[in-house]
């Protein structure tokens, strides 16, 4: 559905002279019914890149293909659903009044619009708010507002910039039912984002960028298949010895303060078995937790940290 | 491309020029005929109708520059500078349509506010209506208005750019007369045409309120100057939108 083929963007300005690489050579492609994370770190070419697919940016090289379109023309032809990073929207508008107004640019017919935007408020909780103006709500609100407004449409693709970034955890939770729900076989989705846990939670890939390149693509459909073996921390109230026996590839971690720290890792069966011999052998265990899911791993050995 | 969308749009974006920059275009109205009409009202002797609706036509007139840069400025930067480009142009619009739109609206609204102080002074017994000086009126509009919005997309400065260009331009083109040199033509053509709408002290005395129709009839060479100018730069503005990145910024 969205191609985007050795795509290179270079920022070129006269002070200083330098030119950036925002996104160098990135080869990669998001299918009609999938759900793909962008990960990285700050400055990586996340935000880069998706305004290069809504057409807001042209690429220095390569090219972007949107069923068979260059991106501007597809966003005029059919629009995108799009939440930025930082929803901005005029402040005097009211919420009831935004939504009105998003409803009549994205195309909808009349008859509709009164329905889609009681169904974006009730979605999006905003019930409360629809008699204030932007600037009177929160920033969490407001990030409400901005999905909202992209849920009006029945645009084929969405994109959400750092969705959940202002949102308590309550709202962060049910972002990840709204993804659930959005999920449609011939509709793109694409989220970038800095939160891990999120990603692994709604996406089937993530690609993960690192100073404009593509690193790697973690497929988490796949990796579900394996996702049983994962990295644990051991902290044990007193050095054993027998750990590294026990659980062949430990490796000592930091000690904490309740104890001594090794890594371990393998499916929950093995460990089972592992934390049994320890226990028999008189071990306390003080805790065991899981260190970090595979896309964290992935993520840290993709960007070098 | 949905068209009709923007149409549908079109009452809600006058709603919100009217609501974010009415007020600031009234006010200044208000300062401009304001003394006018205190001076009408405390004249022991009241001057003649017709001489109070000339005076009270150019000073109308005059207003317009002020009109006209208070209801241009930023009209397509101010929606890249604050962001709202992202929300409005991820929904299936034409950005160049978009503006024109907005122009338009600008239009809408500098014709609100001229009809509301011709309301106000004819409240007070003035008769400002006047056919040949409202076409004057909004040729100039979309004259600097097109020349404010052919800078708006690449300086927050557009207006001031666009009011030093427009003070220039008679000054330049006496310095340097078309008749007399190369660059006299060059510049002619460049400089906005702004010598067109002023009046001559002889047609002032005869008691003309446009350079652009006057007794003769309609001065159609002056009238075609003003317009492709005015286009060209509308043109150029839209074409920027169009071609410019929307998002400029790292």
């Amino acid at each position: 559905m969205i191609q985007l083929h050795d795509v290179t963007k270079t920022y070129r300005s006269l002070i200083p002279p330098k030119p950036v690489v925002a996104l160098a050579g990135m080869t990669l492609s998001f299918g009609a019914g999938e759900v793909v994370g962008i990960a990285g770190p700050n400055g990586a070419g996340k935000s880069t890149m998706l305004s290069i697919v809504l057409g807001f940016l042209s690429p220095t090289s390569g090219s972007v293909d949107i069923d068979g379109m260059k991106p501007r023309r597809f966003v005029e032809r059919h629009g995108m659903a799009y939440v930025p990073e930082l929803v901005a929207i005029p402040p005097w508008w009211r919420v009831t009044g935004a939504l009105n107004r998003f409803a009549v640019l994205s195309g909808l017919p009349k008859a509709e619009r009164a329905h889609r935007v009681e169904e974006a408020i009730e979605s999006m909780g905003l019930e409360e708010h629809l008699g204030k103006s932007v600037k009177q709500l929160s920033k969490g609100n407001r990030q409400r507002l901005g999905i909202a407004q992209a849920l009006l449409s029945d645009a084929s693709v969405v994109i959400f910039d750092e969705p959940t970034h202002g949102l308590d955890p309550v709202w962060s939770d049910r972002f990840r039912d709204l993804v659930g729900t959005l999920r449609r076989p011939d509709r793109a989705i694409v989220i970038a984002s800095h939160n891990l846990n999120e990603l692994e939670r709604v996406a089937d890939r993530v690609a993960i960028l690192d100073h404009g390149r593509l690193t790697r693509v973690t497929d988490l459909q796949a990796e579900s298949q394996t996702r049983e073996t994962r990295h644990y921390l051991l902290v044990l109230a007193t050095d054993i010895e027998a750990v590294p026996e026990i659980f062949p590839g430990a490796t000592r971690a930091p000690a904490t303060d309740q104890g001594v720290a090794w890594t371990v890792d393998g499916e929950l069966d093995f460990l089972n078995r592992g934390l049994r011999t320890l226990l028999e052998g008189g071990a306390s265990v003080r805790s065991f937790a899981p260190r970090r899911s595979r896309l964290e791993s992935e993520f840290h050995e993709a960007v070098g940290k | 491309m949905k068209t009709q969308a923007l149409i549908s749009y079109l009452p809600l974006l006058l709603r919100d020029y009217l609501l974010t920059r009415g007020g600031a275009m009234v006010v200044v109205s208000l300062v401009f005929i304001g003394p006018l009409l205190i001076a009408f009202s405390t004249a022991t002797t009241p001057p003649p109708p017709e001489q109070m609706s000339r005076q009270a036509i150019q000073v109308m007139l005059s207003l317009t520059t002020f009109l006209t840069l208070i209801g241009t400025y930023g009209l397509i930067g101010q929606d890249f500078r604050l962001g709202y480009y992202r929300s409005y142009f991820a929904k299936p619009v034409p950005v160049p349509l978009y503006y024109v739109a907005t122009f338009g609206c600008a239009l809408l609204g500098f014709w609100t506010v001229q009809g509301l102080i011709l309301v106000t002074l004819a409240s007070f017994g003035v008769n400002a209506w006047d056919a040949a000086a409202a076409l004057e009126a909004t040729l100039s509009f979309i004259l600097l208005g097109s020349m404010v919005l052919a800078f708006s997309r690449v300086s927050r400065l557009d207006w001031i750019f666009a009011a030093f260009l427009m003070a220039l331009a008679n000054p330049l083109r006496s310095a340097y007369p078309a008749a007399e040199s190369i660059r006299g033509k060059i510049l002619n053509v460049l400089l906005p045409p702004m010598h067109l709408f002023d009046l001559t002290p002889s047609a002032r005395a005869a008691g003309e309120t446009s350079a652009l129709i006057t007794g003769a009839g309609v001065e159609w060479t002056s009238f075609a100057w003003i317009c492709v100018y005015a286009l060209t730069l509308f043109v150029f503005a839209m074409v920027a939108v169009w071609k410019l990145p929307l998002a400029s910024t790292q």
